[in-house]
């Protein structure tokens, strides 16, 4: 890593000088494409991910023109696009009431048109029902909870502060969440047999998204979480925070298990006319060069040395479809992986066509910052902030950094700025606030801090 | 002989049609009660429940022509089957979370699938 981040700066150059009069918050239609405007936040939170959209029109045309198949036959129209990320893994969901989100790995893997259908069918009726924007009202609720609770209580108010995110957390996952997801079956269920699509569609999708959902939580490392400690002699401390996540279940599960979503699709789909819960699923989903590129950049996982080096080389003896020559994505892996493997130039030369391309990510200003510190060079720090605002929006992940580089700098403007975010972050998010205050004494005290 | 022959081109077939056809092994039918299965024979259509003689785990292959049904036997009869509601032994509908690439995943996406799916893989 410490090659990429050494000689950024004909590519840094290039995009103070030239760049950041063509990024504009006005500029809303997807690059690349015809016909699709996306909403300036659903963009932001995409690149804030680490992930960009496909700007494929045949992919987007097609995924559309089967939200339209569903659109005719409801009685309630969603006023809502489909777009594309370039993620791997099963993944389907709604930023906002505007727009449906199916990852490049949904589309690769549904074995049909009919289980793109039953995705996008889904988010439908989050969008219908208003879901997202309900999130956001759980989560305003919450902070101000959490706001109330530390100014009447301060310190031991803190204390009580993650043990009420855990029940919060618990309750929006076990029964906001369980009750919207199966509330979204069944809208599809009754969606899909209406537009005449088959309901073996869902069913797989469950399955896929609930094996999915399996292998990534196996893989989470959540301490282990202890309400009751034993400190000999029958004496015991509560933990109040271990406490809450136990009374909740909110580490238990991420979503509704697959089993009692199976049962209640069934259960739904028994009632509808023979012949339209026994329609089979008809079209195979079509190929698309797009997605298939970024399938195989899977091969880029989890490799030896040697395995990586020909993993990659294979990689990139493959033509960069058109529709992906633009995508910051690709560059940042390809840019990631020569600069674990230790090739600098290589890794450079990739990072530059990432910030060259139509959209950058968190991981472009991270390294884009670092260098512009590095070189100390407080109007490139101050640009490039102003530029990352515009393009990943105002990022949680980034705001200790904005805050240290702000203190180090003297951007003062900028200052007044983070630190009243990561105030605020008090409320919702300890450890972001901690890790603002962490930043704050490396600034203070002039010491470098972990960019990485 | 030409009989000889034909016997022996048939038999020759048979085999490798079968060595072929994938063996697959139904293990689970999740929701028994609301499934149905189509005899072969005569297209009717009857619960899984009510095929007696259905024992799990049993043996399938793909129904002709179609990689979304399953042709399965019980009691004499065959039987066809929704791919979509059965589990099969040793399936894998998906590639694992950690196999799929994520250069970063933050805390700040609402997912109606998965949350931070491959975050904590090595």
């Amino acid at each position: 890593m410490r090659l990429i981040r050494r000689l950024f700066t004909v590519s840094v150059l290039a995009l103070s000088l030239t760049s950041c009069a063509a990024i504009s918050l006005e500029d809303k239609q997807l690059k690349g494409v015809e016909g699709y405007a996306v909403d300036n936040s659903d963009l932001q939170q995409v690149h804030r991910i680490g992930r960009v959209l496909v700007s494929d029109q045949a992919l987007l045309d097609y995924v559309n023109g089967i939200k339209t198949r569903l659109d005719a036959a409801n009685s309630e129209p969603c006023n809502c696009q489909v777009l594309v990320d370039t993620f791997n893994g099963y993944e389907a969901f709604t930023p906002s009431p505007r727009t449906i989100l199916l990852s490049a790995g949904a589309i690769a893997q549904a074995e049909s048109e009919d289980e793109i259908a039953a995705l996008i069918a889904h988010e439908m009726s989050h969008v219908v029902n208003g879901d997202s924007t309900r999130s956001k009202f759980q989560s305003a609720a919450i902070t101000a909870l959490r706001a109330g609770e530390i100014a009447a209580g301060g310190g031991y108010g803190v204390v009580l502060g993650d043990a009420l995110k855990e029940s919060a957390q618990g309750l929006i996952y076990h029964r906001w969440d369980r009750e919207d997801e199966i509330e979204a079956d069944l809208y599809a269920v009754e969606l899909l047999a209406k537009a005449g699509y088959s309901q073996d569609g869902l069913k797989m999708a469950i399955r896929r998204l609930g094996q999915y959902s399996a292998s990534a939580l196996e893989n989470r490392n959540d301490e282990e979480l202890r309400c009751l400690i034993n400190q000999g002699n029958n004496k015991f401390n509560i933990d109040f925070k271990g406490c809450a996540a136990k009374a909740t279940g909110s580490r238990d599960s991420v979503y509704e298990p697959q089993e009692s979503r199976l049962e209640a699709v069934n259960e739904a789909a028994w009632e509808l006319p023979p012949e339209q819960r026994r329609r089979r699923a008809e079209s195979d989903a079509p190929r698309f060069a797009s997605i298939d590129y970024l399938m195989n950049l899977n091969s880029l996982v989890g490799s030896s040395r040697e395995t990586l080096e020909k993993e990659l080389a294979e990689v990139e003896s493959r033509q960069i479809p058109p529709s992906l020559e633009r995508n910051a994505y690709i560059y940042n892996l390809l840019a990631q992986t020569h600069a674990i493997l230790g090739n600098g130039p290589e890794a450079q030369a990739y990072f530059r066509k990432a910030i060259d391309g139509d959209y950058r990510t968190t991981y472009n200003y991270r390294h884009l910052l670092q260098f512009a510190h590095e070189q100390n060079d407080p109007k490139l720090v101050s640009t490039l902030i102003n530029v990352m605002h515009q393009d990943i929006g105002l990022s949680p992940e980034m705001l200790p950094y904005e805050y240290y580089l702000a203190k180090r700098h003297g951007l003062k403007l900028v200052e007044a700025a983070a630190y009243t975010r990561c105030i605020v972050s008090l409320t919702s998010d300890t450890a972001l606030a901690k890790q603002c205050s962490d930043f704050e004494d490396a600034a203070e005290s002039g010491r470098d801090i972990q960019w990485h | 002989m030409k009989v000889a022959k034909g016997l022996c081109a048939a038999a020759l077939i048979s085999l490798a049609s079968s060595a072929w056809a994938e063996r697959l092994v139904i293990a689970e039918i999740p929701s028994p009660d609301f499934t149905e299965a189509q005899k072969v024979s005569s297209d009717e259509w009857v619960l899984v429940t009510e095929i007696s003689s259905l024992a799990l785990p049993t043996s399938a292959s793909l129904a002709p022509g179609s990689q979304r049904e399953l042709v399965f036997s019980a009691g004499g009869q065959k039987y066809r089957i929704a791919r979509a509601d059965v589990v099969l032994e040793n399936e894998t509908l998906v590639t694992s979370a950690c196999d799929t690439l994520a250069l970063s995943i933050s805390s700040d996406t609402r997912s109606a699938s998965v949350k931070g799916a491959g975050e904590s893989c090595d």
